[in-house]
Parts: C-alpha cells; structure tokens; sequence
C-alpha cells in the first residue's frame, strides 16, 4: 500500500503547475488519433526492429537505452509532428508483479488482502530520475522538480496526467497499478468502457477479448487481459506493458504485454 | 456478474488451436485428515506429466497460502524454475480471461472453487 500511496502523491502533485487545461472530451478525443497513428509507425519500426538480435549483454545498456526510449515517447507526446525514429519497446526486460483482489464479503476467502507489489530485478531508478529531469527542462522551463523525486516513476508529463485523471474520473475508473504510458492507459480505458457499454449482456471473456484484440491489433503481440472481480495473479510483463485497473468500483481489469520468441 | 469464470485463448501467433479436455481425476490425499480436492481439467494443451505436475504444485500450494497472489506466485515460479521462463498464472474464482500462449504450453483447471490459469509467453 505504500507504494499505491506513492503513486498518489505523485498524481496529485502536477496540480500547482500551470498548464494549458485539456478537460474537454472533445479534445481528449481529437488528441488520441494521432497516437495511434504515431504508433501504427511504431508498428512498422518495431517489425524492422524484431529482426536484430536484442542486447543482453550488460544491464547498463539497457538501462540507458530505454531512458532513451522515455524521452522519445515524450517528445512524441508534446510534438505530434515529429516522427519516430527508434523505439525499443520489445527489448526484454521485464518485472514481476503481484496483484491480488477478491471479492468482499465472500464467506469462502480467509483474509481480505488487497495490495499490489512492484519488484524490478534491476535498480534502474538513478538513470530514469534522471532523463525524466533533462525531458522536464527541455520542455517546460517552470516545470516543478519535485514529482520527479518520488519513487524514480515516470511522471513528468504534467499535461498529460490531468488528461489521464480526467478519463479515468469520467468511464469510473481507478488505477491500482501501471507500468504504462499515459496514452495508452487512457486507450485501454476508453476501450473497456466503450466494450462494456455495447455489450447486451456483460461477460468478463468478451471484454478480456476485446481488449486483447484492440492492443494485439495496435501496439503489437502479444496481450494479455484478465477481467473478473476475484483473482489473484502472478505475471511477468515487458517494460511499459502492463496495467492493472477498476471499473465501477468492483471489475478489475489486467493487462499486459509479454514479447514474442518466433524461434521459441 | 456471472459467477463462473470463462478462458479462452488466441493462438494465431505461437499456438495452435486448442482442443478441450474435461477430465474428472480425484487427487490421492497424502494426509487422510484433509479430504481430496476435487480436480477439473477444463482446457488443456499441455503434456499430461505437465498437467499432473501443475495440479500437483497447485494443490501444495493451497495447502500452504491463503491468499490467491501467494498460490499464483509459487505456481509460476515453480514453473518458470523447472520449464524455463516465462510463465504467467492467474487464481481466482470469477475471471474471464483472453491470452496468447506457446504451443503445448497452456493450462485451465479447477480445484475445488478456484480457477487456475497457467501459460508461458514470451
């Protein structure tokens, strides 16, 4: 739970900064096709990128190399004008979570337990701070050094949190944990809720399909979705592939991404 | 909310299509105090020794945590730690469920009240 508070804290904290307010739905609605559009490009990147042989050899590397990826995707967030020219999402590194929920009131559970776990195999949070500090310079000179601070998480774009809280408050949704930028937190929520709402009769598989198909289809193989209102799970995910998030205060929706071995 | 828990899997990528296997096998209790666990192999592919070893981990598993995240955790590592990583393992009583798993390496059961989703991807 401490951790959950942490993440708390550092949503609440981009509130002092003076930013271009984007509460409008409409624009919320006109700024997310050109992600995807973006992405589509990232798609082909990705596939060009699939064929080399991803680096292994020393974790300092790694580390380096998706900092870099962060800054791009921030560049992409505030020009939408400026291609991509690497991406790095299907290097395999990969953290461990542990996310657990049941049902209240259920007489057959021991212990009501709710807490959700991050573990990183590797102490990248040095670097991250970092990057996340020289993206915040390069893009707003007033920006507040302080959310930075908390956790080593990335959450320097201050815009775009207000735009996630927003979506979340509108479709009823509450994030318990993410490792995930924040577009694509808003797509996986605008699509749940657009999923369920068209569903004559709800089914946890339809929308774990659903979701699936809508990620496999623009960010690439390969998702996972869990949806239900009692499970516990146990998963490896790739870096920035997973979401863990309620709807309508007792669903709960899982989702992440795992890379694809086609030698495998 | 529908009260029973639905899987289903895409095999478009790394897996063929899936073929289901409902089988009823009651578990051998190795302690005659605690009553055997009834054991429901709703979905499979997945060798048999395979199957029988995650049933196996699972039921120790339950034995030895409470809570679902614990029994998930030790699934998969124990997975990941004798087939190789990299495993995935959901526990639960109400949950659909939509993944893309490696041929011959996907697995949906029952014990008792709960689910057991375990797959290897990535």
């Amino acid at each position: 739970m401490a951790h959950h508070s942490s993440q708390r804290r550092n949503l609440a904290a981009p509130e002092s900064n003076p930013t271009t307010p984007n509460s409008n739905p409409d624009l919320i609605q006109t700024y997310k096709p050109s992600f995807l559009v973006k992405h589509l490009t990232n798609l082909n990147l990705s596939q060009t990128h699939k064929t080399r042989p991803p680096h292994k050899h020393s974790p300092l590397i790694d580390t380096h190399l998706q900092a870099k990826a962060m800054a791009t995707s921030a560049i992409q967030e505030k020009e939408s004008t400026v291609p991509v020219k690497r991406t790095h999402k299907e290097k395999p590194q990969r953290h461990c979570l542990e996310l657990e929920r049941r049902k209240l009131g259920d007489p057959n559970d021991k212990g009501m337990v709710e807490d959700a776990k991050v573990v990183k195999g590797k102490p990248r949070n040095p670097h991250l701070e970092k990057h996340d500090v020289v993206v915040a310079a390069a893009e707003r000179m007033s920006v507040s050094l302080a959310p930075g601070g908390g956790g080593g998480r990335r959450r320097s774009f201050c815009g775009t949190q207000a735009d996630l809280r927003d979506v979340f408050a509108i479709n009823g949704a509450k994030m318990v944990s993410v490792d995930m930028p924040p577009f694509m937190q808003i797509h996986a929520v605008d699509c749940a809720r657009k999923a369920i709402d068209s569903m004559e009769k709800f089914t946890s598989k339809t929308l774990a399909l659903s979701l699936k198909k809508e990620f496999d289809g623009v960010y690439g193989p390969a998702w996972h979705c869990i949806v239900g209102t009692s499970f516990g799970s146990f998963v490896t995910h790739s870096v920035g592939g997973f979401l863990y998030f309620s709807m309508d205060k007792k669903l709960y929706i899982l989702l992440f991404k795992t890379a694809v071995h086609k030698a495998a | 909310m529908s009260e029973d828990a639905k899987k289903n899997i895409a095999g478009a990528l790394t897996a063929r299509p899936n073929s289901d296997d409902q089988k009823l096998s009651p578990l051998p209790s190795p302690a005659p105090a605690v009553p055997p666990k009834k054991v429901i192999i709703k979905s499979a592919d997945m060798i048999p020794d395979m199957q029988k070893e995650a049933v196996d981990i699972a039921v120790a598993a339950f034995e030895k945590y409470n809570v679902e995240k614990d029994v998930a955790e030790q699934i998969k590592k124990e997975f990941d730690k004798r087939h190789g990583p990299t495993w995935h393992c959901i526990v639960g009583r109400n949950f659909g469920s939509y993944v893309t798993h490696e041929t011959n390496h996907f697995v949906y059961f029952y014990l008792d009240q709960k689910a057991v989703l375990l797959f290897k991807s990535g």
